[in-house]
């Protein structure tokens, strides 16, 4: 398994840290059986990203085996180097699972990327090999996150909530609109998705 | 109605008032900033201190007649006299202008109440109209011992026999406010103006605002609410 290493992973403030405390609890009473889940928002810069990373981290910190799986084709990572693996190559039978899933110099916090951006991503999340290899996944690890697109701007966030066990809805504080919450919840329940619940995100 | 759209009516009514209480001294600056404008433009525009304000000289005089069935003046003969010209050589021995006489005259006004004509002349100079209503009182009083039987022409009221009052000629509702009365009107604009872009701000915005809204409004659990934090770049992860 290959290595990559996080750097400047600041250390927050007690309050923020209980939060993130609060919403792990929370995702843990879900039940047993809430292992993949979905992070996502209406639109675009509403946090969602930090918050996915920072869950995953407060999980790892409390020996879940967590995988982060950044699932956003906009702005994949994979972009920026061309030696990284993930979704599309594991699909597309380029690399295998094990390439595409990265240990952190965090304990417990493994991370996989969406790979190269390729017109057809949608299908490729909507086939059976995707569903297999949540299910491999699921077996590996205790949480699976997907950090993925805004749930109005892209079809694969619909496919990613119908194929997990829970969503999450982030909001920020004074800035999403009511009616584009409605929207966004709407799209999720259409798709077969389970919202889990809101987190509000309180920026300053 | 859609659910959704009812319930965003619930909070917005219930909210009204407490969005007026929290944006309190917005308002009161609101009503502040426009007294001070209404302020200073009354302060700086000479036009709207001079404009329209104008002086009525006014001097009242009384009829004695020689006999009680002496032929009574009314009114209507003192307008008609002075209008008629007849007085025009009188008055303009002692009152320069450059009007014309039925121009010039066309400010005098003319009313009798209980005994008394009041001879009334508008001008914006307190002195030239204090002037001017003598040398009409003259005038008349002149003309009508000629015509008429009369005893003599004293003044209404002896200790007082000018009277002045500050009223607006032609002028409309801002333009008989004084600087007080101008401010506080603009104070008035001010605070509704103020409380109005307040009201439609809230009315407006349709933001989420706290997970109170969000348990109510969307039917969801909040699982947390996060705190601000420092955002983090991708690059470092």
């Amino acid at each position: 398994m290959n290595k990559i290493s996080i750097k400047n992973r600041e250390r927050l403030d007690s309050h923020v840290v209980e939060a993130f405390d609060m919403l792990r609890t929370n995702i843990e009473f879900a039940g047993n059986n809430v292992k993949t889940l979905v992070v996502t928002s209406a639109c675009a810069k509403e946090g969602k990203s930090l918050i996915a990373f920072q869950l995953a981290g407060n999980l790892a910190d409390n020996d879940k085996r967590t995988l982060l799986v950044m699932c956003d084709y906009r702005k994949g990572v994979s972009g920026k180097s061309s030696n990284v693996m993930g979704i599309t190559e594991t699909l597309t039978g380029k690399a295998g699972l094990n390439d595409s899933v990265y240990k952190t110099d965090i304990q417990n916090l493994y991370m996989m990327f969406s790979g190269e951006n390729i017109s057809n991503a949608d299908q490729l999340v909507s086939s059976s090999a995707f569903e297999k290899m949540v299910a491999v996944l699921k077996k590996k690890f205790d949480y699976v996150i997907f950090d993925t697109e805004p749930v109005l701007d892209s079809n694969i966030t619909s496919i990613l909530c119908s194929k997990c066990d829970g969503t999450i809805l982030i909001m920020e504080q004074e800035k999403t609109r009511q009616d584009v919450v409605f929207a966004a919840k709407e799209q999720i329940e259409l798709a077969g998705g389970n919202i889990l619940g809101a987190v509000l995100n309180n920026p300053v | 109605m859609k659910p959704q759209n009812k319930l965003v009516k619930e909070r917005k009514v219930a909210g009204f008032f407490e969005n007026i209480f929290r944006n309190f001294g917005t308002i009161v600056l609101g009503t502040v900033l426009f007294a001070m404008i209404f302020l200073g433009y009354f302060l700086v525009n000479d036009k709207v201190s001079e404009r329209k304000i104008t002086f009525a000289a006014s001097l009242g005089m009384t009829i004695n007649y020689n006999s009680s069935d002496a032929k009574k003046v009314s009114e209507d003969d003192i307008i008609k006299l002075i209008e008629s010209g007849d007085l025009k050589e009188d008055i303009f021995t002692n009152i320069s202008t450059d009007q014309s006489y039925s121009n010039f005259i066309s400010d005098a006004r003319v009313e009798y109440s209980d005994g008394v004509f009041n001879i009334m002349y508008f001008d914006k100079d307190e002195t030239y109209a204090t002037a001017v209503v003598k040398e009409i009182y003259a005038a008349v009083s002149k003309k009508l011992m000629e015509n008429y039987d009369i005893e003599s022409i004293p003044y209404a009221d002896e200790s007082n026999p000018v009277r002045f009052k500050v009223t607006v000629k032609n002028g409309g509702f801002v333009d008989r406010l004084g600087i007080k009365d101008f401010t506080l009107l603009g104070a008035v604009i001010g605070f509704v103006f103020s409380l109005f872009i307040i009201c439609a701000f809230y009315l407006l915005d349709n933001t989420v605002k706290n997970a109170m809204d969000v348990r109510r409004y969307f039917d969801i659990p909040v699982l947390a609410v996060i705190p601000p934090i420092e955002d983090k770049d991708e690059e470092d992860m």
